[in-house]
């Protein structure tokens, strides 16, 4: 076989490591931490799903929010208003995500470049102030609990509690593996080959003979659906939805996490996601003015490792790791 | 008059307007199955417009392009690619930053993933031992984990037609393949081009008269966007209207 078939067992390795990482972590660190970590799971979750757009594809959307933000209602509201049980919450807050995001990237990907960042953040601006609007429904600004409306999660014989910290965490850690795997298998398989092909030269690959529209349009949606399935996630793991996690703030912190842990590197969004949620819990416990250290440390640490951090590590030392 | 069948392409008073400039003006245009055909002009002729219309990368303003009997006028360029019809760069267009195996890798995919379920799985021992005859081919197996970027300009010529060869192509469009290579080079790629032209039809712009002399059974010539002669290397050599063109006599 190929080279680049040898290596897998070192790649598969190194993922299954990571989340076998993550399991084991739940035993060990302290419960302020394990919080720390299911947050950064169901976030890391999203920075994948953000990084099959803009690291395996070269498009730069800023406006995610709005996906993430559908998976986050489609399982809120429906667990408050129609008394879902969480896992068919979840299941069709993915399915709406993939419908949302595949009628978003038909009409977004018309556009390209500035143009494409700027259409996909007017959209999710909309949506952010329809969520306002419809305060009455969405809770708005202030949001909504979940808590007393979550049932359990049966499990055959046995059922779980969503509110159980352990609970969460394994939750939030399945979750976050299937997405982390999926990138895996995307990165290998014949239509990821494509997308990159598409990011380095997409003029190349259309005289190829590939069918830029439809393989960016792909990407949209696997990208928006995971994008969805981490909302959907956050709302059942947190026991909350609100307006402020379809702003702005939220289509820019995906964009962050890929850009500083490394765009076009399976590992690197959840490097990313993790240390800027630790930076930000460190200098906000120090002073009130945090934003100004967590900038400063962001720019250094972009000027350090221009490629995100595994992707300088990539470059210098580990050039299999995908 | 030549049977459908030794026609591949056919272009009908096609034409192409830049603004107040008319790059391409009603050119018809007929190319033999198996042809190897070189299109000369001066700079400005509108020679890449024209091929550019052909394979699908600009609109033509008016006309028709007939391929293998079959109106293409207005067929995607990624689709035109699908049905044989492939273009290389006059500025060589590879994938930079891939390595050259995974440049011709998505080359070969493209040929063997037909259909829906292709874009999801190939067979991945087929798509290597092709990718490996395509290397061999080319020259390039010793080079194949090195960045396509980092390649020799030859090489990467070299590599840019091999991403074209890799689609196993009906009707293959050179655009001035030989633009900067040094003499060693460019009898490489000449050598390339004869064993091409054993298995399909080859269209090719090239300024190096010598290598057209030597390659091209016909020539067209094309000026201010139009065919101003058509004929055998002999005739477009002797063609007084050719050396005013060329010599601005």
């Amino acid at each position: 076989m190929h080279a680049a078939n040898k290596g897998f067992g070192k790649v598969l390795a190194v993922h299954i490591g990571v989340i076998a990482g993550f399991f084991i972590l739940q035993f060990i660190v302290p419960p302020f931490h394990a919080a720390m970590l299911t947050r950064i799971m169901v976030l890391a979750t999203y920075a994948i799903g953000y990084n099959i757009l803009l690291g395996y594809t070269g498009l730069m959307s800023l406006g995610h929010a709005m996906f993430f933000a559908t998976g986050l209602y489609a399982a809120g509201l429906s667990v408050i208003y129609y008394g879902l049980p969480p896992l068919e919450a979840l299941l069709l807050a993915i399915l709406l995500s993939a419908v949302m995001s595949a009628a978003m990237g038909a009409i977004t990907l018309r556009t390209s470049g500035v143009f494409f960042l700027i259409v996909t953040m007017i959209f999710s601006q909309v949506f952010f102030l329809t969520t306002l609007y419809f305060n009455v429904i969405t809770g708005g600004e202030e949001g909504l609990v979940l808590t007393r409306y979550l049932k359990p999660i049966s499990l055959g014989l046995f059922s779980v509690e969503l509110t159980d910290s352990a609970v969460k965490y394994n939750f939030a850690l399945i979750i976050f593996a299937i997405a982390f795997l999926f990138s895996l298998w995307l990165t290998r398989s014949p239509v990821g080959r494509v997308l990159v092909a598409i990011r380095e030269n997409e003029e190349r690959a259309e005289m190829l003979g590939y069918n830029i529209y439809k393989y960016k349009l792909l990407a949209f949606t696997m990208s928006g659906t995971i994008s969805g399935m981490a909302g959907a996630a956050y709302a059942l793991a947190f026991a909350y939805i609100g307006s402020a996690l379809a702003s702005i703030l939220y289509s820019i912190n995906p964009l962050l996490w890929t850009l500083l842990g490394g765009a076009g590197t399976t590992i690197g969004p959840i490097i990313g996601t993790g240390l800027m949620i630790y930076i930000i819990d460190f200098t906000s416990g120090i002073t009130t003015s945090y934003l100004i250290v967590v900038g400063v440390t962001l720019m250094l640490l972009v000027l350090a490792f221009p490629p995100g951090i595994v992707g300088a590590i990539r470059r210098r030392w580990l050039r299999w790791l995908p | 008059m030549a049977s459908v069948d030794d026609v591949i392409l056919e272009t009908r008073a096609l034409s192409k307007r830049f603004g107040g400039l008319e790059a391409v003006r009603s050119v018809d245009f007929r190319l033999e199955r198996g042809e190897l055909r070189a299109i000369i002009g001066p700079n400005g002729a509108g020679k890449t417009t024209f091929v550019s219309m052909i394979s699908g990368r600009i609109r033509p303003s008016s006309g028709r392009i007939i391929f293998e009997g079959r109106d293409i006028t207005r067929m995607k360029a990624h689709d035109r690619a699908g049905m044989g019809i492939v273009y290389t760069f006059q500025i060589i267009n590879i994938f930079r930053n891939l390595s050259v195996y995974e440049n011709v890798s998505l080359a070969v995919q493209r040929r063997l993933a037909s259909g829906r379920a292709g874009i999801f799985r190939v067979d991945e021992e087929e798509l290597h031992r092709e990718v490996d005859a395509i290397l061999k081919r080319i020259g390039l197996r010793d080079a194949a984990e090195q960045e396509a970027g980092s390649l020799p300009y030859g090489h990467q010529r070299l590599l840019d037609i091999g991403l074209a060869l890799a689609l196993n192509p009906k009707l293959l469009i050179l655009d001035e393949p030989m633009q900067g290579l040094a003499i060693n080079e460019i009898d490489e790629v000449m050598r390339m081009i004869r064993e091409l032209h054993r298995e399909r039809t080859i269209l090719l712009i090239e300024h190096n008269m010598q290598v057209v002399l030597e390659l091209a059974k016909k020539i067209t010539v094309m000026d201010k966007g139009s065919i101003i002669a058509e004929g055998t290397p002999e005739e477009i050599e002797g063609n007084i209207e050719v050396q005013k063109v060329y010599l601005g006599l």
